[in-house]
């Protein structure tokens, strides 16, 4: 066999030796995964609530446990609650022109406690439909130059306890 | 006769479902439900992953909601792990969406961690946040956030070579091998030794 068939063999070699490093360089993986079937559920119920008409600095307030939250998980779930106002009420610790408060009671809050941050409402709600009872309480602002009704959201948020 | 029946029968339907609408308003519920809570995987760094295990988000309210999924620092960790250092390694299939009442949406996560040697041996956590917010002009009064665990596994040790490049490697060796032998082969013919 002549130098230039062995050289030729040689370089057939060596281009199949390139091909796969080009596709060998694999950016794909199948991954291990383990999923702890744990299923985290809340509902609150009733949705709307109405605080009605104010004055200034007027407090109003619900009762009796007036709003439901139910831990529709399997496992126990801490709850935390908060609250925020919108472009012409903003929510803070004290009534102010533009300025309302709102606070919520029930469950680990045994006092009217302020939500314009996270607070804790059950620390730890058992799942499997296990529910619990807060109030709301809604202060006007002090001044206004808005007379429109004004819309606020209460958030509930649930993590494995 | 026959009209003022009809017209009777006509006026209760209205008044019933007048009557239905304003209980359903005042007893209206929200809600979601996110499953599994706690995803755990195992990565290599380098690869890019969908883990085949969806979030799965469904809705208990009786109204559309609209669900945002986000990723968030945990605010308490799994024993030995500590926070995902980049969130940009985590992505969704679909990050935001409408939930229609008492449907459910599933959503994957793709990660990919890059290949740098402090990027093994790696426990973190990281939590996924499934928000069920109001939708725009609605009047409800809650927002739903429902948060689970993804928690992130990287291998040990540092593979020394990398095994993408043994392959060619050795095919590389062995065309070598197989030039030089021949090259002797024939010097040693033509040069009858």
């Amino acid at each position: 066999m002549k130098a230039k068939t062995w050289m030729g063999v040689a370089l057939v070699l060596i281009a199949f030796a390139l091909i796969p490093a080009i596709s060998f360089a694999d950016t794909s993986d199948t991954v291990t995964c383990s999923a702890i079937f744990t299923q985290l559920g809340i509902t609150v119920s009733p949705a709307t609530y109405d605080f009605g008409y104010g004055t200034a600095s007027q407090v109003v307030n619900t009762t009796d446990g007036y709003f439901t939250v139910n831990n529709t998980g399997n496992k126990a779930g801490e709850i935390t609650i908060s609250a925020s106002g919108n472009d012409n009420w903003q929510l803070g610790t004290t009534p102010d022109n533009n300025q309302a408060v709102m606070k919520a009671k029930g469950g680990d809050l045994t006092d009217w406690t302020l939500i314009n941050s996270d607070a804790t409402l059950y620390s730890s709600l058992d799942g499997n439909n296990t529910s619990g009872h807060f109030d709301l309480l809604f202060q006007f602002p002090s001044s206004t130059n808005v007379y429109t009704t004004q819309h606020f959201t209460v958030t509930l948020t649930i993590a494995e306890a | 006769m026959h009209k003022k029946i009809v017209y009777v029968i006509l006026y209760f339907l209205v008044f019933f479902s007048l009557c239905h609408q304003s209980v359903y308003a005042a007893t209206g519920t929200v809600g979601i439900t996110y499953m599994p809570g706690t995803i755990e995987v195992d990565i290599t760094p380098g690869k890019h992953v969908t883990i085949n295990q969806p979030i799965r988000v469904i809705s208990t309210s009786d109204t559309t909601r609209h669900v945002v999924l986000t990723l968030m620092k945990p605010k308490n960790f799994k024993e030995g792990r500590s926070t995902l250092p980049d969130f940009s390694w985590v992505t969704f299939s679909k990050t935001e969406f409408d939930l229609e009442p008492h449907r459910y949406k599933e959503v994957y996560i793709n990660v990919f961690i890059p290949k740098k040697p402090e990027n093994y041996n790696g426990h973190w956590e990281v939590w996924i946040k499934a928000i069920a917010e109001k939708k725009s002009g609605e009047q409800e009064l809650f927002n739903i956030e429902c948060i689970g665990r993804l928690l992130i596994n990287t291998p040990k040790n540092i593979p020394l070579v990398n095994i993408d490049i043994v392959r060619p490697l050795l095919i590389g060796i062995v065309a070598a091998t197989v030039f030089i032998i021949g090259g002797v082969i024939i010097y040693k013919r033509k040069n009858h030794m």
